[in-house]
């Protein structure tokens, strides 16, 4: 297994302003790579200095064992990049723009065009600036995709997408890996790379905090669950129970995260007269609260 | 190659209009207008006759040449050099904002081309653009100079005199190209290019109202004279050497920028 | 007037930097009046020899350039078109800006009309336009100081800056009204400022006829000639005129705003 993406304490500052901090990143042929961490955390400029799109301060980085700086032309043959915002050019069809796109690279994409096009619906002779900011997306990502790249770099790309896109996308995505592509995917939404991601890395405040498999983190999986008594059922202490962290009470409500047996949860449960349930995954901070309690 | 088709697509409908208001800005002048003024010639002669000689210094006229055809190119050039400048600043901040007009930088950056690459073809797409505007322009001058009231003048000075524009244009592509590289938003091409094209046409006003020589170092649209042309046969050294350098040092300055900075985060 | 506090604070910029330029420019230009050399003769008699077309290329039609109000009065022309083009932007930026940055969403979902938002924008425009008249008005008359020549053409100059205000104010509402009528913000500048080359070209041609005649209605630039600033007035006919214009374009531009789609 040889590594697509690798950075060695890749470091980027901002003139004084904190961007990244010693980033190091594995990311293996074949597989698709979460990149998770809350906003401003620094995962796009990781992507950016990847690209190339900015130039780091320190450290190392290379894709296809080339330097990201000095060997970025080849590197961007192999390479494609969906943002999170897309912008196009203005005054132009997605047709135009695409052939545009795809005259970089040294290949016939004028099939693969059609098809995504076709997977994603996309009527491809409107103009841009006229399109939905979902269509934009769509357009965005023909535009990644049409060179059936190696690597496949993916920053927040869900936003503006429906549901029912967001599974065309992320079954077109699992098509290209299945092709042989690499990907690195960039989200703060943990459902969403838990759903197709092999490893993650997690980010925050510029540093990586914690790389791990889907797997692991699964069997980490933690619940913020929050339950509601009735009213008639006297104001609750709190709950006991293996596995409850920053247990909060107010009035008749009980939240806490929990990570252990879930039967074990549900028998605690019913001992309180509920009103109401709710168990949830945690929100991206209650996680990493949790990494830096440990 | 292919940003540079692209260029040349993307700008071929404001080229051609463009040319063909430099084309019709110079027939007004030099056939239209030249011909209105020849017939005031004598009278004029008559007046003019009785006054000393550093008269026809004044405002950097040559009151003896006024009512030839070379003479009465270089006092109206100024007016086509406008037109071109305006055209100039146009075409390149057009061609080197587009990106950063359009916010979609990261997906010309992210394709396989250096930024080198990327920077060359858009400078070659606008240095053709402004050729072949020239190629015409300098065409129409040749043919419309053969006509009778410029009769004897030599086709090789009007020539040279008619490409004095195409320098010009130069030396604002390089201060268009600089300011387009360097801003840190470009929302209006065609205010830049108005700014830009009466600052220099007002440089220039300045220039004549002062006849002091060191001005015409900082007026652009006089480095090359039309009247030196006409007069020697070349342009003057100095102000040439002054136009190349600023061109140089305004796209030298932008390609390390435009090569070396960090795209913006949108 | 939060508004109006930070349309002022992004507008300042752009406005130190042509107050520069047009102080350089006045501030050099009278320092070295008197300069032209005219080896002692009468220059005032060989330029009235010129043919016009001459005079109004050199931009000194209709003003006898060696006197000092001939001299200022050439030089305000040159400050009119740097007003002029200055115009154009402050109008088309009003209404284009939002569109142009991406951010017209942030603001026209916010408790104010459309109108208001336009109002204030245009009043910060014009308090812009407004600076610009009074400093070109304060410099040339510290720099005339500097002259120490007898003559006081404060009035005149007075009146001038008066004309670079109506004018101006033209334009912003010509500028403003083109920008709101074009779907595209690009196109909206555009059209503005060939609107002004337009006035230019206009101007360049009535001043080369010895009677503009009606050719000066339509030719912006030209509506207070210095030859009538010079002789101590504005035409009142055409300062009913600019502000009607100006009204009109105005009243066009909030009509057209109030029901554009804002993209």
């Amino acid at each position: 297994m040889s590594a697509v993406i690798e950075t060695k304490k890749l470091t980027k500052y901002y003139g004084k302003a904190r961007g990244i901090i010693d980033v190091d990143l594995t990311v293996n042929e074949g597989e698709i790579f979460g990149f998770i961490g809350p906003n401003g955390a620094g995962k796009s400029t990781t992507i950016r200095a990847l690209l190339n799109l900015i130039y780091k301060t320190s450290g190392e980085a290379r894709i296809f064992g080339l330097d990201c700086e000095k060997d970025k032309v080849k590197i961007l043959e192999d390479v494609g990049y969906l943002p999170g915002e897309v912008f196009y050019y203005d005054n132009m069809r997605a047709i135009d723009l695409l052939r545009y796109s795809a005259s970089f690279y040294k290949k016939d994409c004028t099939r693969k065009i059609e098809e995504l096009a076709d997977i994603l619906q996309l009527d491809l002779n409107k103009k841009i600036e006229d399109m939905s900011l979902g269509n934009k997306k769509k357009v965005g990502i023909i535009q990644g995709l049409l060179h059936s790249p190696r690597l496949i770099i993916l920053d927040e790309p869900t936003s503006g997408l429906d549901p029912l896109m967001q599974k065309t996308f992320f079954d077109l995505i699992r098509r290209e890996n299945a092709r042989g592509a690499t990907v690195l995917f960039s989200s703060h939404i943990l459902s969403e790379v838990q759903r197709i991601c092999d490893r993650v890395a997690i980010i925050r405040d510029g540093r990586i905090v914690k790389t791990q498999k889907i797997s692991e983190l699964k069997q980490d999986a933690y619940k913020r669950v929050s339950f509601t008594v009735k009213p008639d059922g006297g104001k609750p202490a709190g709950i006991s129970v293996e596995g409850a962290q920053n247990v909060e009470v107010q009035g008749d409500t009980v939240s806490f995260i929990f990570k252990g047996d879930v039967n074990a949860l549900l028998r605690a449960l019913c001992g309180y007269p509920l009103a109401n349930i709710d168990i949830a995954e945690p929100a991206l901070e209650e996680i990493f609260m949790h990494y830096y309690a440990n | 190659m292919n940003i540079y088709l692209f260029e040349l697509k993307s700008q071929l409908k404001s080229f051609l209009i463009w040319t063909a208001s430099l084309i019709a800005v110079y027939l007004v002048f030099m056939t239209g207008m030249f011909d209105v003024l020849m017939e005031s010639k004598d009278a004029f002669e008559k007046a003019v006759a009785g006054f000393p000689p550093a008269f026809s210094a004044a405002f950097g006229l040559h009151l003896d040449k006024l009512f030839t055809f070379g003479g009465f190119y270089a006092f109206v050039f100024t007016y086509i050099a406008l037109v071109g400048a305006i055209m100039a600043v146009s075409l390149s901040v057009a061609v080197f904002s587009r990106e950063k007009r359009s916010k979609c930088g990261d997906f010309l950056l992210t394709k396989p081309v250096g930024r080198g690459t990327v920077y060359l073809s858009k400078l070659l797409a606008v240095l053709t653009l402004l050729a072949a505007a020239n190629v015409l322009f300098i065409l129409v001058s040749a043919i419309s100079c053969s006509g009778s009231a410029a009769a004897g003048t030599e086709l090789g000075r009007v020539v040279w005199a008619a490409a004095a524009l195409f320098f010009t244009q130069l030396v604002f592509m390089g201060v268009g190209i600089a300011y387009a590289v360097f801003a840190g938003k470009v929302r209006a091409v065609s205010g830049v290019a108005t700014a830009f094209g009466f600052g220099g046409f007002i440089l220039s006003a300045l220039r004549r109202l002062l006849e002091k020589e060191a001005v015409r170092f900082i007026a652009p649209l006089d480095y090359f004279s039309t009247a030196a042309v006409f007069e020697t046969g070349g342009y003057e050294a100095k102000y040439a050497v002054t136009a190349a350098a600023v061109t140089v040092i305004c796209l030298m300055l932008s390609y390390i920028r435009f090569t070396g900075s960090d795209a913006p985060a949108l | 007037m939060n508004i109006l506090k930070r349309e002022l604070r992004a507008g300042l910029k752009p406005f130190l930097l042509w107050m520069i330029a047009v102080f350089t420019f006045v501030f050099i230009g009278i320092i070295k009046f008197g300069g032209i050399n005219t080896g002692g003769a009468d220059l005032s008699k060989l330029l009235a020899s010129f043919p016009r077309i001459l005079l109004a290329m050199l931009g000194m039609a209709g003003v006898d350039v060696n006197t000092l109000l001939g001299y200022t009065a050439v030089l305000f022309y040159y400050v009119l078109i740097c007003a002029a083009i200055y115009s154009v932007y402050l109008g088309a930026a009003a209404v284009t800006r939002e569109s142009v940055d991406k951010t017209y969403e942030f603001i026209f979902t916010k408790p104010r009309t459309r109108g208001f938002i336009l109002g204030m924008k245009l009043l910060a425009g014009w308090l812009y336009l407004l600076l610009f008249c009074v400093f070109s008005f304060l410099f040339s008359v510290w720099s005339i100081g500097l002259l120490r020549v007898a003559e006081d053409v404060t009035a005149q100059v007075l009146l001038f800056s008066l004309s670079l205000f109506l004018i101006g104010s033209l334009f912003i509402a010509l500028s403003a009204c083109l920008s709101a009528l074009s779907a595209r913000a690009e196109k909206g500048a555009l059209r503005g400022n060939l609107a002004f080359l337009y006035a230019f070209i206009l101007g360049s041609v009535s001043d080369m006829l010895d009677n503009a005649g009606a050719l000066r209605v339509i030719s912006p630039l030209r509506y207070f000639p210095a030859s009538e600033i010079i002789g101590g007035r504005l035409h009142g006919g055409y300062i009913a005129l600019t502000a009607l214009l100006t009204a009109a374009f105005l009243l066009i531009a909030f009509s057209r705003f109030y029901k554009r789609d804002l993209t």
